[in-house]
């Protein structure tokens, strides 16, 4: 399921529109893992899709890496608090964590503009969050018995 | 799974991070310079596919996009290729405006029709000559396939042309072969005239269908060899009297957009006055 993710990201992504709002399949797939992972994997998988979109942006490099390793990590920790098999608490993973991610990404990168990063905060990443966490709800609710069995993954 | 074994895993857990959170540092920091290198090694091994995935993706996306403008192209040209015939008609009687302007010995103005048949006023049309152009009443108003009306009135700039379908027309009529002669009238009935009588033919005269029948130049209105129509059938006989011919026109106002309304004749000497 998340290298069908992945390959979503890359063929189904630019059909939806603008990509500041479409869904961010890759960090979904990253957030579907780290929420059941231990948080050591997750970081090394969060580094791994850091890496990744670092390379395929004009961004700052390691920029993404850095932000997807923490946020990774603490998706992983999240789950000793948390019930990951519970609907909401991943909707609320998966609307927190791409917020997150933005604002890590903008202060790794130095974008501290705050009219830009208000701007960016308070409409894009909020969109795109919305579309991430519909995706994943989808997704959560179509694949149920195998993620509980983690066959899906 | 023991404390133990927990405590283990997670100070993995966190070097492990600690190790990936260093190595993003690093690559932002990048003292070394070689990012890029790094980023444009990654683009053109591991991630090739995926990028070669996105990029086909985007072209198939263009490709849509394009064949969408295409399609809205196409339709655009479909409907400027459908006016093509109405030009194509209209250039074949503007053509044969000019042919029959050469034929007619009688000095004529052209004229375009502003309005073709009306609600309520399906006799009359509206042409843009008028006295400025030497157009007079009564002046006789031809389209290439023959007799359309005469003018009524006259403006500046436009005159109005009582066609034949108008009830009170009439025009004196003759075979082209001029072996038999009468009266073309519109038959009027229920709904719009679109057919002409033949009137007052002799008696002992017999016209087949399809025979021309062309104004004869009496009354002084129409000059002479105007098409009027051709002959249908026989409508009505008054035996030891007259017949009347049913007539299909030669032309329809309807079907026209440009006429030719015929001056009056030029004196022989006006050019060496």
């Amino acid at each position: 399921m998340l290298a069908g993710l992945v390959l979503l990201h890359f063929t189904l992504r630019p059909w939806l529109g603008n990509p500041r709002w479409s869904p961010d399949f890759l960090l979904l797939a990253l957030m579907l893992y780290a929420i059941r992972a231990r948080p050591g994997r997750a970081a090394v998988a969060g580094f791994g899709v850091g890496i990744v979109g670092d390379a395929l942006a004009e961004a700052a490099f390691g920029a993404g890496a850095f932000a997807h390793t923490v946020l990774a990590y603490l998706q992983a920790w999240g789950k000793a608090v948390f019930f990951p098999e519970n609907l909401m608490v991943n909707v609320w993973f998966f609307l927190a964590g791409t917020w997150m991610r933005d604002l890590m990404v903008m202060l790794a990168n130095g974008e501290l503009d705050a009219r830009a990063m208000l701007w960016q905060l308070g409409t894009w990443s909020l969109l795109r969050a919305a579309t991430t966490t519909l995706v994943g709800v989808v997704v959560l609710v179509g694949f149920r018995d195998a993620m509980k069995t983690g066959v899906a993954l | 799974m023991t404390l133990g074994s927990d405590s283990t895993a997670g100070s993995r857990d966190t070097m492990i991070f600690v190790v990936c959170l260093l190595l993003s540092v690093v690559a932002r920091a990048d003292p070394v310079g070689v990012s890029e290198e790094l980023a444009s090694g990654l683009r053109r091994t591991v991630l090739a596919p995926l990028i070669y995935l996105q990029r086909q993706t985007q072209l198939i996306r263009d490709r849509r996009a394009e064949f969408d403008r295409l399609v809205v192209q196409r339709d655009s040209a479909i409907m400027r290729a459908s006016e093509v015939p109405r030009v194509a008609a209209e250039n074949r009687r503007l053509r044969a405006l000019l042919q029959l302007g050469d034929r007619l010995s009688l000095p004529f103005v052209a004229a375009e029709i502003l309005h073709q048949v009306e609600p309520g006023d399906q006799h009359t049309l509206i042409v843009t000559a008028g006295t400025r152009d030497g157009v007079r009443r009564w002046a006789p108003v031809v389209a290439p396939g023959g007799l359309i009306g005469f003018v009524s009135r006259v403006d500046r700039s436009t005159s109005i042309v009582h066609t034949w379908t108008h009830p009170d027309f009439r025009a004196s009529a003759i075979t082209a072969d001029s072996s038999v002669a009468g009266i073309v009238a519109p038959r009027v009935g229920i709904g719009p005239t679109t057919l002409l009588e033949l009137r007052e033919v002799a008696h002992l005269s017999d016209l087949g269908p399809g025979t021309l029948v062309v104004t004869s130049g009496l009354g002084g209105v129409y000059p002479r060899g105007i098409r009027l129509g051709r002959i249908r059938r026989l409508e009505e006989e008054r035996p030891g009297l007259s017949k009347t011919y049913l007539m299909d026109p030669a032309v329809h106002p309807a079907s026209v957009s440009h006429v030719l309304i015929l001056l009056p004749p030029v004196p022989a000497d006006s050019g060496r006055a």
